[in-house]
């Protein structure tokens, strides 16, 4: 499969995809400063994805679907830790059996 | 096209929406990379969030795999797998989940205070500068798999 061209087209295109965004950031973190002109322009595209995207729907209040996302938030952590908590047990008990 | 697996289709899907949300995201952190979408932040913004959503979906579906093939007694052997027991997989893991919760945060940063948001951003864009280096040494890492000729 390696040698399959799309498999050439696509891991090279993916492999270049990242390498370009670490050297922008490279770039970005090491580099001058944007200037003005450039610091203007970014925030013309903050405005304008304020007022066309979904940026400024979201900064909207939207009632019922934000308290589903904070409960849903909530219900989050403690499903994390008792994930945690059954692999845990699961992996002792196995271990035990293997060990009896 | 024939015989390619879950695992392997889940990585390369992956691998790209990771890499348009880091590219996105990245044009969205501040003036000094948006360059790199040449400042078209609405597009930028708008494949951010629904990437973001797609992102959610995949890392469902490969803990899913991951869990499913655990779950056997002899486990089926899938290399490309995305979540794993290697020390990426748990990476993997570890930064998708806390970018997908303190993303939440600040998708809907109207709930909150000032200061859960600014936490948000510290760990969205902290995960963000930690994960790139990792991506680049696993290209390195996985070089074999990038044909030369």
């Amino acid at each position: 499969m390696f040698n399959k061209s799309w498999y050439k087209f696509l891991a090279w295109s993916v492999a270049s995809l990242y390498f370009l965004i670490m050297a922008g950031t490279i770039a970005g973190l090491f580099g001058q400063g944007p200037g003005e002109a450039k610091s203007m322009l970014w925030m013309q595209g903050m405005m304008q994805a304020m007022q066309v995207s979904i940026m400024g729907w979201a900064m909207e209040s939207h009632e019922t679907l934000n308290q589903v996302f904070v409960k849903t938030g909530m219900l989050v952590f403690p499903a994390i830790f008792a994930g945690g908590l059954l692999g845990l047990v699961i992996r002792l008990r196995r271990s035990k059996q293997h060990e009896g | 096209m024939k015989g390619i697996k879950i695992d392997f289709i889940l990585h390369w899907l992956w691998a790209v929406v990771f890499g348009l949300l880091l590219i996105s995201g990245m044009a969205l952190m501040g003036a000094k990379y948006g360059w790199l979408m040449n400042y078209q932040l609405p597009l930028a913004d708008y494949l951010h969030r629904t990437l973001a959503a797609a992102l959610v979906i995949l890392t469902l579906i490969s803990i899913g795999v991951e869990a499913g093939r655990l779950s056997k007694k002899t486990p089926k052997v899938m290399p490309w797998l995305v979540i794993n027991k290697s020390l990426l997989g748990i990476f993997n893991l570890a930064a998708t989940l806390l970018f997908v919760l303190s993303g939440i945060f600040l998708w809907i940063c109207i709930e909150f205070s000032h200061s859960t948001i600014a936490f948000a951003y510290v760990i969205h864009d902290l995960v963000t500068f930690i994960s790139m280096p990792v991506v680049i040494w696993h290209i390195y890492d996985k070089a074999y798999a990038l044909p030369r000729e």
